[in-house]
C-alpha cells in the first residue's frame, strides 16, 4: 500500500493548521488536514492488520513502516510487567494475548469512525483513541528512542509520522481533560518564571509539537 | 505492590492514563507523572494485592504505558 507524504514537523503554532480539537456538546471534534488524516488513518490500518495477524518474531526493518528493533511486536507494545522473568513468563503470554486483542478491537472501533479529517468522539471512546494512536506510534519507534525528533527534523517519514501521532494524541488528551491542560499551563508559567535551566530534559510543561516530540 | 513507569511517554498521556485508570484528579495525576519523569522511575500507583496490581498494569498498558510491578519491601 502506498503511503502519502506527511507534512514535515512544524512548530506548534503552525501545527494547529493541520490538526485541531475542540469540545462541542460534550464530544470531542477532532479535525485534521486531508494529508494528516490520511496518513494517520493508514497507520492505524497497518496497526490493526499487524495485530490481526499471527504473532511472530520481527525481521529487521527494511521499510519505514516496519518496526525497528529485534523484538516481536507484542513485546514492543506490551513489555514485561514483572521484573522477575520467571513470574513474567508465567503471566506474560496470556496477558499479552489479551491486550493484543483489546488494542485490535479498539483499532477497529476507531477505524469504524470513517475518515479522520473530522471525527466526533464520545468521552467513552477516548481511551480507544489514546490507546490506538499510542500503539501506532510504538509500532514505529521504541519507547526509548531518543533520536526520533532529530530524524523527524531531517524529514524521515517514519519519525515524522511518530511526531504527528504523538501530537494528535496530546491534542486529544488536553482537549478531553481541560483540567489537565490547565495544570500543564500552570507548570509552564512556573517554569517560565524560574527562567532557563541547564538541562537536556524537555521542560515539564511541554505539551509537545511535532517539532519537539517525543 | 507498586507500579512504576520508566517509559519516555509524554506527560499529558501519562497523566491522562492515570486519570482514566486510577480516577485521580488532574493535579494528582500530574504530580505522580512528574515524579516518574523526574526520577526516571517512581510510584504511579499501588495496589493491595498482586491481582489488583496486574489489572491496573494491564489497563495502563492498554493506554500505552509500560508499568513495572514491584513487590514492596
Amino acid at each position: 500500500m502506498s503511503t502519502p507524504a506527511m507534512t514535515p514537523p512544524v512548530p506548534s503554532r503552525e501545527a494547529g493548521g493541520h490538526a485541531a480539537a475542540a469540545l462541542h456538546d460534550g464530544r470531542v471534534v477532532l479535525t485534521m488536514s486531508e494529508d494528516t488524516a490520511e496518513v494517520l488513518r493508514h497507520l492505524v490500518v497497518e496497526l490493526a492488520a499487524e495485530l490481526a495477524g499471527p504473532s511472530r518474531p520481527a525481521a529487521p526493518a527494511r521499510r519505514w513502516w516496519q518496526h525497528r528493533d529485534d523484538q516481536d511486536l507484542d513485546r514492543r507494545l506490551f513489555p514485561a510487567v514483572h521484573p522477575d522473568p520467571v513470574v513474567e513468563a508465567r503471566y506474560g503470554d496470556e496477558r499479552r494475548a489479551g491486550l493484543r486483542a483489546e488494542v485490535l478491537a479498539a483499532a477497529r472501533r476507531v477505524l469504524a469512525a470513517g475518515g479522520f479529517a473530522e471525527v466526533r468522539i464520545d468521552p467513552a471512546e477516548v481511551p480507544d483513541w489514546i490507546s490506538v494512536l499510542g500503539h501506532a506510534q510504538l509500532r514505529l519507534a521504541r519507547r526509548d528512542d531518543l533520536r526520533v525528533a532529530a530524524r523527524a527534523r531531517r524529514g524521515r517519514p517514519d519519525a515524522v509520522a511518530v511526531t504527528w501521532l504523538a501530537f494528535v494524541r496530546g491534542l486529544l488528551v488536553t482537549t478531553v481533560f481541560p483540567s489537565l491542560a490547565g495544570e500543564l499551563r500552570k507548570l509552564a508559567a512556573e517554569a517560565a518564571a524560574r527562567g532557563p535551566v541547564d538541562d537536556r530534559r524537555p521542560p515539564a510543561h511541554d505539551l509537545g509539537s511535532p517539532r519537539q516530540r517525543p | 505492590m507498586l507500579l512504576r513507569d520508566d517509559a519516555r511517554n509524554d506527560i499529558a498521556t501519562v497523566a491522562s492514563a492515570l486519570m482514566l485508570t486510577l480516577h485521580v484528579s488532574a493535579d494528582e495525576a500530574l504530580r505522580r507523572t512528574l515524579a516518574v519523569r523526574g526520577l526516571g522511575s517512581a510510584e504511579i500507583a499501588s495496589a493491595e494485592d498482586v491481582e489488583e496490581a496486574e489489572a491496573i498494569a494491564s489497563r495502563l498498558q492498554f493506554l500505552g504505558l509500560s508499568p513495572t510491578l514491584l513487590q514492596e519491601a
